[in-house]
């Protein structure tokens, strides 16, 4: 486990990308097309999360020579995940309130 | 015969573009995957055998070679930033030492670039095969590596083992071996000794 990532636009946009998805785990390039992001953004975001623990990873389960192509790297968000993005949600969420209050 | 040249220049463009393109083509196929391999390297070691597949199955995902291209250009990006995440890659004190060898063999060639001209006129106008000669040796990390040297021996014609007319000259000067910098500067041989090695080359 590594510190505690970064919450920042392009995570939150992941997060949301993988967590929206819901039971369907989604791979890298699928999480690229649904938010956008290039690849060079993306990779090391899916990286960081996954070693903080907020995403586990797991290949597809069909062999390669089944499918004609590489295994796919397929996403998920971890019940500790959920919650810290939740949090993080909801922390921005009432910051943007305070703030059209005011 | 204006129409003359301009159908022949026609021709040349169309058949110059079509080389041209078709090699531009096989390149836009070729470099993603030696992107992809060059990115990896960034990677600590465990971890790249994971991410040589994940990102080979990225990028069969995306139907054009342009958008495979991009695609891996940004593995590029991609690899440099999740290797400084792990901070298992190189060690500080290995980065300044490499910094110090780029630099020490820049000066050195900006130092000696007229002895390098006149080594390579001697190796040329003693009728060389080649100007360079590479062998392999075991450099940094124990990985093999093609060493460069100027040639002193084996001309265009006549036996492989004899002199050029400097070649002993050179040889025992050692000014065949300055093209090594080139490898120091490449990074497979080092200047200062790096800690805990055993001097290999």
């Amino acid at each position: 486990m590594a510190d505690e990532p970064r919450i920042t636009g392009p995570t939150l946009k992941v997060l949301g990308a993988i967590i929206s998805s819901g039971h369907l785990e989604l791979a890298g390039a699928d999480v690229g097309r649904e938010t956008k992001l290039r690849s060079g953004t993306l990779y090391p975001i899916l990286y960081r999360l996954e070693r903080a623990g907020w995403l586990s990873s797991r290949w597809e389960t069909e062999e390669p020579e089944h499918l004609g192509r590489p295994r796919r790297r397929l996403y998920q968000v971890t019940a500790t995940g959920a919650r810290k993005a939740q949090a993080a949600m909801s922390e921005i969420g009432s910051v943007f309130s305070r703030m059209s209050v005011a | 015969m204006v129409a003359i040249i301009a159908t022949i220049g026609a021709l040349a463009v169309g058949v110059f573009g079509r080389l041209l393109g078709e090699d531009l083509r096989s390149w836009v196929q070729w470099a993603p995957s030696r992107l992809l391999e060059r990115a990896l390297r960034k990677l600590p070691e465990n971890e790249r055998e994971r991410f040589r597949e994940e990102f080979h199955a990225d990028l069969a995902s995306w139907p054009g070679d342009i958008s495979k291209l991009l695609r891996a250009i940004g593995f590029l990006h991609a690899c440099r930033s999740m290797g400084q995440t792990t901070a298992a890659g190189v060690l500080p004190i290995e980065r300044l030492i490499r910094v110090l060898d780029i630099v020490l063999s820049m000066f050195m060639l900006l130092l000696l670039w007229p002895t390098l001209i006149l080594c390579s006129a001697l190796v040329v106008c003693g009728g060389a095969k080649s100007l360079l000669v590479g062998e392999p040796r075991v450099g940094l990390g124990g990985k093999t590596f093609i060493s460069l040297r100027f040639r002193t021996r084996g001309g265009q014609s006549g036996p492989e083992d004899k002199f050029l007319i400097a070649g002993r000259l050179l040889q025992r000067t050692s000014l065949n071996e300055l093209p090594q910098l080139l490898n120091v500067i490449k990074g497979d041989m080092g200047l200062i000794k790096r800690p805990g090695t055993r001097d290999v080359a």
